[in-house]
């Protein structure tokens, strides 16, 4: 490597990105058309930038608003109770006492006996596992308190997957899973002649199986064959088509929960099987997005997005197929719409046996 | 509306304001969370953070930079700083594979599970995708930065300069060898 090619490849990154003056502009310009090593660099830094600027970006989920509202409040409130003992002490503590607390609590944390995290992860494993009906008084559910898909159902679901069950025997069907670490899978089946890798229309054939560790994100299994979308539930080893189940064993309430602000509507729904087909037939209608649905033993989900305009017709759609009605946490149709829409709905579905 | 005005709206009490900088920016704060890190969960709950911190401070931002430009150093020095955390933990966590396991049966060897993926997840993970995220995890911290800032971000070098606190000079040499230790590290997959 010469002198010359040693400068140029120290400037080729910013030659690149043309922040250069003009005088090593116009050098490195003449330097390339002469020098096959540097210009080969070059080529190379173009195909690199190419390559990482077309890498996956990530969203959040879309309760992600929520979240973060929840914990502001949570540290509010801690906040809040601080400044006040801090502010206005009432009881002098001798500092014996103080040291002793201080103490106390070094020993608590090194063995381990407080942990923030442990004690959130044990709070979650609380929650009822799949297809266990939920007691009465958990029907205002929120998504965030649903239970989360266990690693041994992940496991389960692979291998019912990989034994080609009989309902996915004459499928053809590419599979892969990804998996970065191993409490998270991501897992699609995807059929080869499409070769599609997520989302799923009415109509079309297709097999796909979505299913991870992420709380608000269950799994399932979906089929669209032959023109008429069938959905299969999969409880336990079995996989049933989702009518087969009685209602008395769908115990989870549909809920929806609509984010966004007065242009763009997040909406995810946490439903039933039957309404989930449902709903998705109101989105056809209205001509509005929608992706990610899944199917659980008794659970479905899926993301639709549409402009704030459609959000009462939606709603409108959706009345005629809640058996009890809808009950909103607040009025989403209003006029001038505020800012910032934020707002769960409950479908009420009748879940008793005998209805 | 400018994001200094509802900033201001904000600070004035209207705290309902503060969910239209959530909105706005949640996705550039989780996806360069993502990015620097790698790990869904941890960048979901460090998104979080970073804006129930904000919430707390952002009486101390001066205007003196773009809103999004101060946004973007305290993502950083977050990711940063969770970084550095969690290779504490690994190297905490690790052990040698050459140090065997003593029994009351003697001595044995570590094994390890074969964790390589099939050449079905292989294919699925898009192989070459799959390399250069790779690639740009195990760049030393101030590569990994100034790469996905520069590259995924798309952000000029004044920016870039002010959300590292250094001067444009720096971002031009430091971009530079950046890429070339990048490039160094895909020249098979390039």
């Amino acid at each position: 490597m010469t002198d010359d090619c040693k400068y140029v490849q120290e400037k080729l990154s910013a030659y690149l990105d043309g922040v250069l003056f003009k005088q090593d502009k116009d050098l490195i310009k003449k330097h390339l058309f002469s020098c096959d090593v540097c210009r080969l660099r070059l080529e190379e830094l173009k195909e690199l930038s190419r390559s990482v600027a077309g890498l996956e970006r990530v969203k959040p989920p879309v309760d992600f608003l929520r979240k973060v509202q929840e914990r502001i409040k949570e540290t509010d409130s801690v906040d809040g109770f601080l400044n006040k003992f801090l502010q206005k002490p009432q009881v002098k503590i001798p500092a014996v006492v103080l040291v002793s607390a201080v103490l106390v609590f070094i020993v608590i944390k090194n063995t381990g006996l407080y942990s923030p995290r442990r004690l959130r992860e044990s709070r979650q494993s609380t929650v009822t596992m799949l297809g266990t009906p939920l007691p009465a008084d958990k029907r205002e559910l929120e998504l965030s308190e649903l239970p989360a898909c266990s690693k041994t159902r992940i496991e389960g679901l692979k291998e019912i997957t990989q034994e080609a069950h009989p309902l996915l025997k004459d499928k053809s069907y590419n599979q892969y899973a990804t998996s970065t670490e191993a409490e998270k899978v991501n897992m699609d089946l995807v059929n080869k002649s499409k070769g599609r890798t997520s989302g799923i229309t009415p109509g079309e054939k297709m097999i796909s199986v979505e299913f991870s560790e992420k709380k608000d994100f269950l799994g399932g299994l979906e089929f669209a064959d032959n023109g008429k979308p069938d959905t299969f539930s999969i409880a336990g080893d079995e996989i049933r088509p989702a009518e087969e189940i009685p209602l008395s064993e769908k115990p989870i309430p549909d809920v929806i929960l609509v984010e966004g602000t007065r242009n763009v509507i997040d909406i995810e729904v946490l439903a039933v099987a039957e309404s989930l087909a449902q709903i998705r037939i109101i989105a056809n209608q209205l001509d509005v997005k929608y992706s990610g649905q899944c199917v659980f033993s008794d659970e479905a989900g899926m993301v639709i997005k549409l402009p704030y305009q459609k959000l009462a017709p939606f709603i409108q759609e959706l009345e005629k197929i809640a058996v009890n009605g809808i009950k909103m946490s607040h009025n989403l149709t209003s006029e001038p719409p505020p800012a910032v829409i934020s707002v769960t709905i409950n479908l009420h579905k009748s879940v008793s046996s005998n209805e | 509306m400018e994001d200094n005005e509802i900033i201001d709206r904000f600070l004035s009490g209207e705290t309902d304001y503060f969910d239209e900088l959530i909105l706005k920016y949640k996705d550039m704060v989780f996806n360069l969370c993502f990015q620097m890190l790698r790990d869904y969960e941890e960048s979901l709950d460090l998104s979080q953070d970073i804006f129930v911190k904000l919430y707390h401070s952002i009486k101390d931002y001066r205007k003196q930079a773009k809103f999004s430009t101060y946004l973007y150093r305290i993502t950083v020095n977050f990711c940063k700083n969770k970084l550095k955390f969690l290779e504490r933990v690994r190297k905490k966590n690790a052990f040698s594979l050459d140090d065997p396991i003593k029994t009351d049966n003697g001595e044995i060897k570590r094994e390890v599970a074969d964790t390589n993926p099939t050449p079905r997840e292989v294919l699925a993970q898009k192989e070459k995708l799959k390399k250069i995220t790779d690639a740009i995890s195990s760049l030393k911290m101030e590569y990994k930065e100034i790469i996905i800032l520069r590259e995924m971000e798309n952000l000029a070098y004044e920016e870039i300069a002010r959300i590292l606190n250094v001067g444009i000079g720096t971002v031009k040499s430091r971009l530079n060898r950046a890429r070339m230790a990048l490039r160094d590290k895909l020249r098979q997959v390039l």
